[in-house]
């Protein structure tokens, strides 16, 4: 049916999760790309594809797509296939721009973490996750 | 009346009326649209559900069998077009009121996690396109023969046939005359190749090759493949028969190319009636977006999905792309059903 050699990946939404559906598509196809599942040069589907075959609206799917392409992952242009770019490790922001951006990071994790201890999961678990992830 | 006609009208109308007795059972999780739970079918609950739709069912093909007798019998054909249309409308309804009553049984089928394959490709194989042109190739192979030949043709020409085989209209030879039927054959084609071509690009691909929704898209392309190969060769070998001369006897080319047809269209219809069980993942179509037969969901950006009631995929009547396709199929395929029982 596809006819790459390899299979594709697959990416999976739940409609019922409290994330939005735009967020939950970006956060995995950032984690293909940042784990190399996903190259530079390899073309994703479309938006009206991946919106169809998710069964979501298309600007659902666009709206992923464009904040990738914010961050330097993806070159989406009108009536091209959507590509993987070969993104440098830290795209081009001046001082200012990028602590605003680790405080961003570091609020959400505090934010995730503060929700994983209201759950239940020990200090210690959190602490060695983190490593592990930030390791892989 | 004859024999013949009474043996016409059953002959048209008794397949559509057994297969509707079981197309609300032929996908087994669902019930007349509806996600129901295993063995719903034989339940307490289902059978006076299941009457009332077979009784009514039974009804409605009497009801069209007498109009189309006597449409056949007196020439009538717009008789037969109100009885195949009445038949239709009571049919919807019927199955209306079944999804109705089954609903309060209904479990839920339709899952909330959805999963994509990210590869940027559609679901195309050359032999997808293969089975999307191949009808016109075969009528266009026909008629360039025909062409080629035009000389030989005799200065009257049949342009109509009865259904033994044996002409019962005539005309002077014509480009009209010679080619309308191949014209007749690019409509038909054209109502197949749009089918073929909304499932490759208009209906949702599975996750992974080997998912339920890419095995069942490949068997109905499958199936097309047959419909539209099967009618294309009975197209043109009826457009191919002027140049046999003026056949007033059985023709048996017309039989040989009639019975290899309908043998290719059922044949054709195996591997979507072995797809027709349960899938084994949710289809991505909520049961209130069913009506009936019917799909409708505005939210859903599929424009063909699979078919809960039968076999086969089904427009997604919300979707935009449906306003203008819908209504130009329908005028092709009356158009075409017009000059057949004129």
């Amino acid at each position: 049916m596809y006819s790459g050699a390899e299979p594709s990946p697959v990416i999976s939404i739940d409609l019922n999760s409290p994330a939005p559906a735009y967020r939950q598509i970006v956060d995995q196809i950032r984690h293909l790309l940042v784990e190399d599942s996903l190259r530079p040069g390899d073309a994703l589907p479309s938006v009206r594809r991946l919106a169809m075959d998710l069964g979501v609206h298309h600007n659902t799917v666009a709206e992923a797509y464009r904040s990738l392409a914010e961050e330097g992952w993806l070159e989406v242009t009108q009536g091209k296939p959507v590509r993987v770019l070969q993104r440098a490790q830290s795209p081009a922001r001046n001082k200012q721009e990028r602590a605003e951006l680790q405080e961003g990071y570091a609020r959400r994790l505090r934010h995730l973490v503060a929700e994983m201890k209201a759950s239940g999961v020990s200090r210690d678990w959190i602490s060695k996750l983190l490593r592990s992830i930030s390791e892989e | 009346m004859n024999w013949q006609t009474l043996l016409i009208a059953f002959w048209v109308i008794a397949p559509v009326a057994v297969l509707m007795h079981w197309l609300p059972l032929m996908r087994k999780p669902y019930f007349f649209s509806v996600g129901v739970p295993a063995g719903f079918a034989k339940s307490a609950a289902a059978q006076p559900i299941l009457l009332r739709y077979r009784s009514g069912n039974i009804v409605m093909a009497i009801v069209e069998f007498a109009l189309v007798l006597y449409g056949l019998e007196f020439k009538q054909p717009l008789l037969i077009l109100a009885g195949a249309s009445i038949y239709a409308i009571a049919i919807f309804i019927l199955q209306r009121q079944a999804q109705t009553q089954a609903m309060p049984f209904r479990v839920e089928t339709s899952s909330n996690i959805r999963a994509a394959s990210l590869a940027a490709d559609e679901p195309v194989s050359w032999w997808m396109y293969v089975v999307a042109f191949a009808p016109y190739l075969i009528l266009g192979a026909a008629a360039l023969y025909v062409a080629m030949h035009y000389s030989e043709l005799p200065e009257r020409v049949p342009v109509h046939y009865g259904v033994s085989g044996q002409p019962d209209r005539w005309q002077p030879r014509s480009t009209r005359s010679v080619f309308g039927i191949f014209v007749i054959g690019a409509a038909v084609t054209l109502l197949v190749s749009s089918t073929v071509l909304l499932m490759i690009f208009g209906a949702r691909r599975g996750a992974y090759q080997s998912s339920y929704q890419n095995r069942f898209l490949r068997a109905n392309l499958l199936t097309m493949a047959g419909v539209g190969c099967g009618t294309s060769l009975l197209i043109s070998g009826i457009g191919l028969m002027p140049l046999r001369g003026i056949p007033d006897v059985f023709t048996p080319p017309f039989w040989i190319v009639n019975v290899v047809s309908m043998a290719l269209i059922m044949m054709s219809l195996y591997p979507v009636l072995v797809f027709s069980s349960a899938p084994e993942e949710s289809d991505s179509t909520p049961d209130q977006y069913w009506k009936g037969a019917f799909y409708s969901n505005p939210d859903d950006p599929a424009l063909v999905v699979p078919k809960r009631l039968g076999i086969g995929f089904t427009l997604n009547f919300a979707h935009p792309t449906t306003r203008y396709l819908f209504p130009a199929l329908i005028l092709v395929l009356f158009g075409a059903m017009i000059y057949v029982v004129r």
